[in-house]
């Protein structure tokens, strides 16, 4: 990694930058060769090779027919859906469900107003940022988990 | 229907990453600033 290039420091712009607690990648690290030669390759031939071996050890099996006068007893949406699917399922009344749904892409639209509270982008210097982030991740994590179990256990997991 | 494949790879991958940006943000937390401008 000898040929990693350094941020120009005599450069004022970055400097100036620099001194208001502001450094980046954007501006400070050159894009050549440290991410293009690096950075870049690492993801390409990773993701290649994750499909290609996915796709030569466990292909796709062809599922059932579907039949539309006969709705399965066990319907799951894809992975993505699942912490929101099983919110609408354990909620009672449908417009709760819903509302509880609609909250997820309202908050994220609060984010750029409010994330300029604090000026750092490092999440240790966020505290109250990162633990919204921790709370969030982990309950989405948690309801998706539950989405495939019962609904007697879909909010318990079954521990309690 | 639930598929143990798809399931650890998103888990996985879920939890590898989330790890990933906490570790690498609390090296560059602790490394500080080193350009003493």
């Amino acid at each position: 990694m000898s040929v990693i290039k350094k941020p120009d420091l005599t450069d004022p712009k970055l400097r100036a930058k620099l001194a208001k607690g502001m450094g980046h990648n954007y501006y400070g690290e050159p894009a050549w060769p440290n991410d293009l030669l690096y950075v870049f390759p690492v993801c390409i031939l990773g993701t290649f090779a994750c499909c290609i071996g996915l796709a030569v050890m466990a292909p796709t099996q062809m599922g059932e027919p579907a039949d539309p006068f006969n709705t399965p007893l066990e319907i799951l949406p894809e992975w993505y859906f699942f912490p929101t699917f099983n919110l609408l399922r354990v909620l009672p009344n449908k417009l709760l469900g819903v509302l509880a749904m609609a909250r997820v892409p309202a908050g994220l639209i609060t984010v750029p107003f409010i994330e300029n509270v604090n000026k750092f982008q490092n999440p240790f210097r966020r505290p109250i940022a990162s633990l919204v982030f921790i709370l969030g991740f982990f309950t989405a994590v948690w309801l998706g988990i539950g989405a495939c179990l019962p609904i007697d256990k879909a909010v318990s997991l079954g521990f309690w | 229907m639930v598929e143990p494949l798809l399931s650890g790879i998103v888990l996985g991958m879920i939890t590898v990453s989330a790890l990933g940006l906490f570790v690498a943000a609390y090296l560059q937390y602790r490394r500080g600033n080193q350009f003493e401008i």
